[in-house]
């Protein structure tokens, strides 16, 4: 059945880019993307790992050789549902490292509220803060400016 | 030059079934999942990696040239089919399919176009990782040729349409640079880049 197929492939590349991102984040020091934040380096492993492991699952479970007349996915058909399973695969990152560094990110993360200045951008600033707390502080800052905009 | 792609591909395809070990590696190689999926992850990867601003700017536009150097290849491979058409190997010769008889253009290689321009895109900024990029996208061509589904050439042909839809990506970008650096500026304000 090409579903099965086609989820076979969805869940390989959500596990993949979870691991990736994982790995990714971990050597780059964006502790806040992390789900062991103080195990950057046993991170980078597990998540090799993982990605190793999610490959010889996919290709050992099943005969993936198949025409994309038949069960198999045609290019453009892979690059949609990679681009999809990839992009849920970093949101539910960004939403889960966010709950469990919550505490972790609400303390000290190099910006003061109160200085009226904006907030850090990028992804650079998750090195000091989740994705939670960065979001809510751009909304606050943007907030915050907006009268002050439109009363000039 | 016809002769040469002929004798090539017999004898490697000669080869196969003769060691489990090394049809199951080729099986393994030649999908048409394995290597797009773990170059797309390596692009998707360096979107993430850098150590400072600077350097993670420079790997998102790797990112981004990559994945606009695989639509101008398969842009290319597309103009090239509609205009010549050749045969598959198993078509003409005596061939052991060790894959699914596709029925498009042998020429050009439109997996060594896309693998090629993956990782002419990541070597253009880290010769490293490209380099590996590079082993696994000619390990694709040969795994098509053993598996008798393309001649050398088509390998080759596939390979260098790679290469300058990833060079031409790099130029577009680099001629472009506002364009992406004030996207990558929006991406920034919601914490994604």
């Amino acid at each position: 059945m090409q579903s099965a197929f086609l989820m076979d492939y969805i869940f390989w590349v959500f596990i993949s880019t979870l691991a990736v991102v994982q790995f990714a984040a971990a050597r780059s020091g964006i502790w806040g993307m992390l789900y062991a934040r103080e195990w950057p380096k046993v991170t980078q492993c597990f998540a090799l790992m993982i990605t190793i492991v999610a490959f010889v699952w996919y290709f050992v479970t099943e005969d993936r050789n198949q025409p994309d007349t038949g069960l198999g996915l045609d290019a453009n058909v892979q690059a949609f549902w990679f681009a999809a399973s990839g992009a849920v695969a970093v949101s539910a990152t960004l939403i889960i490292t966010s709950v469990i560094n919550h505490r972790w990110g609400g303390e000290g993360h190099g910006w003061d509220n109160l200085s009226g200045e904006a907030p850090p951008t990028g992804i650079a600033w998750l090195s000091q803060t989740t994705f939670f707390h960065a979001i809510r502080a751009r909304i606050a800052y943007l907030l915050q400016a907006m009268p002050k905009q439109s009363s000039r | 030059m016809n002769e040469l792609d002929q004798s090539l591909v017999l004898w490697a395809n000669g080869l196969v079934g003769q060691s489990k070990l090394l049809d199951g590696f080729m099986e393994v190689l030649v999908s048409d999942y394995f290597t797009p999926v773990l170059n797309s992850l390596v692009l998707l990867g360096l979107w993430f990696s850098g150590e400072t601003d600077a350097k993670r700017y420079q790997n998102q536009l790797t990112t981004l040239i990559g994945g606009i150097a695989v639509g101008f290849s398969n842009a290319q491979v597309a103009i090239i089919n509609a205009l010549v058409f050749r045969d598959r190997p198993f078509v003409g010769l005596d061939i052991n399919l060790h894959f699914y008889p596709p029925t498009d253009s042998s020429f050009p290689a439109n997996a060594a176009s896309v693998a090629f321009a993956m990782a002419t895109a990541v070597f253009l900024r880290h010769r490293r990782l490209g380099g590996a990029l590079y082993t696994l996208a000619a390990f694709w061509g040969i795994a098509r040729v053993y598996s008798g589904v393309h001649y050398p050439s088509d390998i080759i042909g596939g390979a260098v349409i790679g290469a300058i839809a990833a060079l031409l990506a790099a130029s577009l970008v680099r001629f472009l640079a506002f364009i992406p650096r004030n996207v990558f500026k929006v991406f920034r304000a919601v914490y994604i880049a």
